[in-house]
């Protein structure tokens, strides 16, 4: 085997060691908060007083947070993107699609810091005024904004999922009189719902890890939320506020790098079950 | 089976089978085929053609749970025994594709490809080797005005005795071709096929072929292959006048696919 | 009967014109605000009084630095990976494994890495917060993209090549190296570009692998402190309540220009290369 080809191999195998160094580094840094604070309460409660005597880390409302943002932008969301998706693979000429898929490329290249900017400068006011709220920096402002940051992944997954379907199904729909909507409705989408489900998943990956949107618009409060319209934090906004001030090796530093460690067990699961869904379309 | 006398050996089966996976596509065909003399191996789709041409220069080995049983001998070393270099056995085995697939590079550059492959970097040696090349391949008189174009811009036929040229350009033995002129037409085709007479003055051509008429036209021997097994083979005008299987003559005179 | 189908393709079309809008409309908003704050003395000077006063050159200079140390990172291992994945990877556990690895790493949340650069970059290693940790850090935010690019680029390079080139005798890595990888190119580079566009924008990564938020020099070498364009934004907007509004817009609308401009440029290059493509 020549030189090179080795040197390939390795890089190959790097992107696995670096992805298992990620996970073990977690496990490490999390190890001391987990062997003396960890329990059950740790998930459930809502409690987070870091510097108090004794210290309380309980990341409950920081989850139940993430889960409002994420369910907010995947409800917005999801109906736009498949409906733009319908649109871009069924109803426009190639020609013009090419031009609003370019569109959503430029989405997904806008920073998330300059989405969060937006949201504070423009969508928490208007939400405070349209919703009569006394802030408009709440967990539904995030969701809001984090539903047109997600559109990009819903929309290429989705069409890909559309274009996917044989177009016998189609022509087969059509020779039995169906017009196009009702092929389009009854025939291609219920055919594609496996790959617009893993567009689904993998999008919610990407809300539940997005930091700097959240962490600007959300509103920051710590304590669990009992209505969308709350000002909230989720898991990657605490990560990000606190880990510059918590001393190094401190029991906060610990419990910031299990939130991290949990946060991390969530998007793998919901990336795992995206790729299952893509693999046992692949299957069939 | 044929005995000739007075020529070379150049590739010799034994008992070869070749499986992908469970699936026995080669079923134990013993056949050789001789230096300076056209061997057509013909057959419907499916009869395993292409599997058995591709086995001679190992351009299966990527396909997972390829198995070959029996000896392939090939210049007189068998060609899946562990110590073959495959490398080196391309080299003296060369392969011209049923689509023409220059690479995207110039005329030159293409057919330069196998020699500087080999460590061949003088300008003057190259130079003589293109011209030779092309030459042989009947290709030098349209293009060496414009051997730094791009080999994609000629036409179809063209690129297809573009790629004999790349192929002849590393020497080889042996000229393996697969379908090569399924995708031309019908001029271009007749070009090919006088073209394949002038190489068998210097090398063994073994072609898999669908079209019966080519085979009989250019081939000195015929193989008809049948669900992987090698039925009959023969003197070419044997096949096509007097073959001694029914099964040949069914297919022959296009009473089967 | 015809004219309720209808209705629901015009909904249709309707939601996607709603799709596009906000992000069409909030690029063209920030640029327009950010006009009136962005002049020659914002983008060449020093910042002075804690960014409120001067220019954001530093930031600028730091968010070159990063996405040079970045490409630096990412580009040997993240080509190499793409290579061995399309054109050496055995059909086996450890390959599908590593496909595995590939997506999660996709996955992890910018942040997360930050946490993963911090331990491993800042600390282990002892780098310290530096561009040089950061740079590392965004390396492994932007791996599994340009590995992806690479791969996707040497799929699209057709099969016949390859056959053409083996049979010519040459080895597996020499049909690489002077075959598909020159066909590949376009596409590699492209992918790359795109992906550093996106290290260009993140900040959480660099939150706490070494960026800063005033600094009176420009950096010297790798193992300097920075300052850089997302960060600079989050900070003024989130923890300098005197910062005028428009030097904020102004960053923003530097930040924006330059990612998209790299995003525009890569997507035009590679639709060009596409349609000059003879293959």
């Amino acid at each position: 085997m020549p030189y090179q080809q080795r040197l390939v191999t390795l890089a190959g195998y790097a992107v696995l060691l670096i992805t298992a160094l990620i996970f073990v580094f977690l496990v490490q840094q999390s190890w001391p908060f987990v062997r003396e604070h960890g329990s059950l309460v740790f998930f459930t409660g809502d409690r987070w007083l870091p510097v108090s005597l004794p210290p309380v880390f309980q990341i409950g409302g920081f989850l139940v947070s993430s889960g409002i943002i994420t369910g907010v932008a995947i409800i917005i969301g999801v109906p736009f993107g498949v409906l733009a998706a319908i649109s871009l693979a069924e109803l426009l000429p190639p020609g013009v699609s090419v031009i609003f898929r370019s569109i959503f490329e430029v989405t997904a290249g806008i920073p998330s810091v300059v989405f969060g900017f937006l949201g504070l400068k423009i969508v928490a006011p208007a939400v405070a005024g349209l919703f009569n709220l006394p802030t408009g920096l709440t967990g539904f402002s995030a969701g809001l904004v984090l539903s047109i940051m997600i559109l990009p992944t819903l929309v290429s997954l989705s069409e890909e999922a559309l274009r996917a379907v044989p177009r016998e199904y189609a022509e087969a729909s059509y020779a039995l009189g169906a017009n196009r909507w009702q092929t389009i409705w009854r025939v291609i989408v219920p055919s594609a719902r496996g790959g617009i489900g893993a567009a689904v998943f993998l999008a919610m990956g990407r809300a539940i890890g997005e930091t700097m949107t959240v962490l600007m618009i959300a509103g920051g409060r710590l304590a669990m939320p009992t209505s969308i319209f709350d000002p909230m934090r989720p898991i990657t906004a605490l990560i990000a506020s606190e880990v510059n001030n918590a001393a190094r090796n401190s029991i906060q530093y610990h419990a910031l790098f299990t939130a991290g460690l949990i946060l991390f067990m969530i998007t793998f699961a919901v990336n795992a079950i995206a790729a299952s869904v893509i693999v046992g379309k692949k299957a069939r | 089976m044929v005995a000739v006398q007075g020529k070379d050996t150049k590739i010799m089966l034994r008992d070869v089978s070749i499986y992908y996976s469970a699936l026995h596509v080669i079923k134990g065909v013993s056949m050789n085929f001789l230096d300076k003399e056209i061997t057509a191996i013909i057959g419907p789709s499916g009869s395993g053609k292409s599997t058995l041409l591709r086995s001679l220069n190992r351009m299966n080995d990527h396909i997972a749970g390829m198995r070959v049983e029996g000896e392939a001998n090939i210049l007189g070393s068998n060609v899946y025994a562990p110590s073959v270099d495959v490398v080196a056995l391309r080299r003296r085995v060369g392969m011209v594709f049923q689509k023409p697939n220059p690479f995207p590079k110039s005329i030159y550059d293409n057919v330069a490809y196998g020699p500087r492959l080999q460590g061949q970097k003088s300008k003057v040696e190259l130079d003589g080797i293109v011209e030779r090349s092309l030459t042989q391949a009947a290709l030098w008189h349209e293009v060496k005005d414009r051997l730094h174009a791009s080999g994609l811009a000629l036409s179809g036929g063209q690129q297809q005795r573009l790629c004999i040229a790349r192929a002849l350009a590393v020497d080889p033995e042996v000229l393996l071709m697969d379908e090569p002129a399924s995708a031309l037409d019908p001029a271009a085709t007749a070009k090919i096929e006088d073209l394949m007479l002038k190489l068998k003055e210097h090398l063994a051509v073994v072609v898999v072929t669908h079209n019966m008429q080519q085979a009989a036209r250019v081939s000195d021997f015929t193989a008809f292959l049948l669900g992987g097994e090698l039925v009959e083979f023969d003197i070419t005008r044997k096949i096509f006048t007097a073959p001694t299987d029914k099964r040949t003559d069914d297919y022959i005179s296009g009473r089967m696919g | 009967m015809r004219t309720k189908y209808q209705a629901r393709e015009i909904a249709c079309l309707l939601a996607l014109f709603l799709t596009v809008l906000p992000p069409l409309a909030a690029v063209l908003y920030i640029f327009v605000q950010a006009l009136p704050g962005i002049s020659f003395e914002y983008i060449f000077s020093m910042p002075a009084r804690r960014g409120i006063e001067g220019g954001i050159l530093p930031a600028i200079v730091g968010t070159l630095w990063l996405m040079f140390g970045t490409t630096l990172a990412v580009l040997p291992i993240g080509v190499g990976a793409g290579i061995y994945l399309a054109e050496f990877a055995p059909n086996n556990r450890l390959t599908r494994l590593l496909e595995m690895a590939l997506v999660n790493l996709a996955g992890v949340p910018s942040v997360v890495f930050g946490l993963f650069g911090y331990t491993i970059f800042v600390i282990m290693l002892g780098f310290g917060p530096s561009i040089l940790s950061a740079s590392l850090t965004l390396a492994a935010l932007t791996l599994p993209l340009v590995v992806t690019a690479t791969r996707q680029a040497l799929y699209g390079v057709p099969m016949s090549f390859r056959e053409a080139s083996l049979s010519l005798g040459a080895t597996r890595w020499q049909t690489v190296s002077t075959i598909i990888m020159p066909c590949a190119r376009t596409g590699v580079v492209t992918g790359t570009l795109l992906a550093l566009a996106r290290a260009a924008g993140e900040t959480a990564p660099i939150l706490i692998t070494g960026a800063a938020f005033a600094l009176p020099n420009l950096p010297r070498s790798f193992m300097s402190r920075f300052m850089a364009l997302p960060y600079h934004l989050y900070i003024s907007v989130t923890q300098i309540p005197a910062m005028p509004p428009e030097r904020m817009w102004a960053t923003a609308g530097i930040l924006l220009f330059l990612v998209l401009a790299m995003q525009v440029g890569a997507t035009i290059w590679r639709e060009q290369e596409r349609r000059k493509k003879q293959w």
